[in-house]
């Protein structure tokens, strides 16, 4: 299409349509997005290159090439670090404004400290926990990350260091020594990465695919690893509940910052992911097994002992702290119901343990209206994503029903009848809609 | 600028080699100067995705009697002194929560857990620090295959470990006095 449109300039200037300054600054204009999305592709090659190369190469020597003397392979051992370093510094010294060279030789040098350490301990029958090696390898990766300003690095640790929770957690038991013995490392190694963070988000509007695939490692991992804290044995649903709805919360509301306001629902993860989290906690405790088992656990002592404990209370705490500065903030525009459901879950399981039908009660119409609200948002903002979501919601809430043997057949039924039939005529309303908006402003 | 880089560029690249040339250098001291000693082992055969393939060892004589398991906790460190059974195999002689002084060579391990088998005995099951043997990934599996079929016949399958100021290094898992290595490529 841009070939055709400057194919056109020359018969556009020609008839006087455009000046020929116009037509010149067009074709400049389509000269650099070209150039700018060639780098892009060549960067994202570049990268996939790095990855695979030094893949390979883990792979290839974790062969054990036995017919290799000790002293030999101690040397083939020290090549991929040292071709990495190597590789960087020439990156360094003769390619620091081409993005490519950095990425690439960064990765290779990340992947080379993985290969180097793995060969010695492989060669020399050194015996030793992933975990361990884990830790070894992001606490050396790390610097590479601000000396290069490598952003697939940064990834790559993130990933590591969720695989490192979920090495380490299979310690932790409640009760025992192990209980109190929690990878902690993990937090160390997300806050070396916030300066990272904190450059791509300086600079949004040139590292825009960085800055939205750290959002989305960052909000997985963090997801993901709180799991992985939880000592097994601990079964206390109140705190876990509380600790994972109100991480949730704190997304959410950093998700509804102005900075996510114009863009896509998927290049939101704090949203897109706390979204479900919370919705998915309330659906759990809308069965009254939940409530039953949560008056039954151990006393606040025991539970103090579990350094756990502490740490869902941070995050209840961060988040009451993050709530009321945006309340204060978005008086005058509204308070959006979505960014109270930690707080409402939070009351509820702390004031109505006796009277657990009313927090089901509850659950169940936050859930309804949480539906609503986005189906709301999505046909007044013309927005399928949202519209969607908000179908999804309220299906949901009629799919955990179907097993509620305490509603009769007839009421269940008539929920999902109505939250399909929601799904057939909203989307296809929404779509006529936009069909017209074109055709009306075809005419 | 380009300056500050390259420095944080060199202490980068000396931490990285630090690992490595530290994990070298301690092994290469183990081996000359260890005391070697025969481990009566049972050989399995798992993978570790960075390593390759390696038979993972469990020992015969990993478990230990005390008085005061109580005192022992899950993961602790643990010095052993250790001495030959006549029949030429390394056995736990005595073990301490604190390094053992006296000169004699020991070994560090870690509890696993610690049962009561009576009143005033306790076991004490312990992990030594050299489970994880590297071979060749065609060859790992047939490891564990022989060495079943060698203990079907009652055969001898030990690992030889270099033990040195409480570090360990295999030199090698052997069947019958014979390398396993050796025994696959027959």
């Amino acid at each position: 299409m841009n070939n055709q449109l400057l194919r056109d300039l020359d018969e556009l200037v020609s008839r006087s349509i455009i000046t020929s300054e116009s037509a010149a600054e067009i074709s400049r204009y389509y000269d650099a997005k070209k150039s700018s999305q060639s780098g892009k592709l060549t960067l994202i090659l570049a990268v996939m290159g790095g990855i695979l190369l030094g893949s390979g190469v883990i792979l290839v020597l974790a062969h054990n090439w036995e017919f290799i003397g000790r002293g030999v392979k101690t040397l083939i051992a020290i090549l991929p670090l040292l071709t990495g370093q190597v590789l960087c510094l020439i990156a360094l010294m003769k390619h620091r404004e081409n993005r490519s060279w950095m990425e690439v030789s960064a990765i290779l040098l990340f992947f080379g400290i993985a290969a180097t350490i793995s060969l010695i301990a492989q060669i020399y029958q050194i015996s030793g926990e992933l975990g361990d090696f884990l830790l070894t390898w992001m606490v050396l990766a790390l610097p590479i990350v601000y000396i290069t300003g490598s952003s697939a690095v940064s990834l790559f640790i993130i990933a590591l260091a969720t695989w490192f929770v979920f090495e380490k957690q299979e310690y932790a038991t409640f009760g025992s020594e192990m209980g109190n013995r929690l990878p902690y490392a993990y937090f160390l190694i997300l806050l070396c990465l916030i300066p990272k963070y904190l450059t791509l988000l300086r600079n949004v509007g040139s590292s825009k695919n960085s800055f939205y695939l750290h959002n989305w490692f960052f909000v997985l991992s963090t997801m993901l690893s709180l799991g992985a804290f939880i000592p097994s044995g601990y079964n206390q649903a109140v705190l876990v509940s509380s600790a994972y709805i109100s991480l949730a919360g704190i997304f959410y509301l950093v998700g509804k910052r102005e900075l996510f306001h114009e863009t896509r629902l998927f290049l939101n993860p704090f949203r897109l992911v706390s979204l479900p989290v919370m919705v998915g906690i309330l659906c759990f405790w809308t069965f009254a097994e939940f409530w039953t088992e949560a008056a039954g656990r151990p006393g606040i002592g025991q539970l103090l002992r579990v350094s756990f404990t502490y740490l869902c209370l941070l995050i209840v705490l961060i988040y009451l702290v993050v709530l009321f500065k945006n309340i204060s903030k978005t008086l005058k525009t509204g308070i959006d119901l979505v960014t109270l459901i930690p707080l409402i879950f939070l009351a509820c399981v702390l004031l109505l343990r006796q009277a657990p039908f009313m927090g089901i009660f509850i659950f169940n119409i936050l859930i309804l209206v949480t539906g609503v609200i986005y189906i709301y948002r999505g046909t007044s903002r013309d927005h399928l994503g949202y519209l969607n979501l908000g179908l999804i919601i309220l299906a949901t809430l009629a799919l955990i029903r179907f097993f509620d043997t305490n509603i009769p057949f007839m009421w269940r039924g008539l929920m999902f009848i109505v939250s399909g039939a929601g799904f057939f005529i909203l989307n296809s309303m929404m779509i006529r809609r936009r069909k017209k908006i074109i055709e009306k402003s075809a005419l | 600028m380009k300056k500050i880089l390259l420095y944080a560029f060199i202490i980068m690249a000396a931490a990285q080699w630090f690992v490595p040339v530290q994990m070298l250098w301690s092994r290469h001291r183990v081996l000359n100067q260890g005391e070697l000693f025969k481990f009566r082992t049972r050989p399995i055969d798992p993978a570790d995705p960075f390593k390759g393939r390696f038979v993972s060892l469990s020992f015969d004589d990993e478990t230990v009697f005390v008085k005061n398991g109580s005192a022992f906790h899950y993961e602790q460190d643990v010095y052993l002194i250790l001495g030959t059974t006549a029949g030429g195999h390394a056995k736990i002689e005595k073990v301490f929560q604190h390094v053992p002084s006296g000169g004699r060579n020991y070994l560090k391990a870690k509890v696993n857990y610690a049962s009561k088998e009576n009143d005033s005995l306790w076991a004490l099951a312990l992990n030594f620090p050299f489970d994880e043997y590297y071979m060749n990934e065609f060859k790992a599996p047939q490891a564990e295959k022989m060495y079943r079929d060698s203990s079907r016949l009652n055969g001898d399958t030990y690992a030889k470990v270099k033990i040195y100021n409480g570090t360990g290094v295999l030199e090698g898992v052997y069947i019958n006095d014979r390398r396993i290595e050796d025994l696959i490529t027959q």
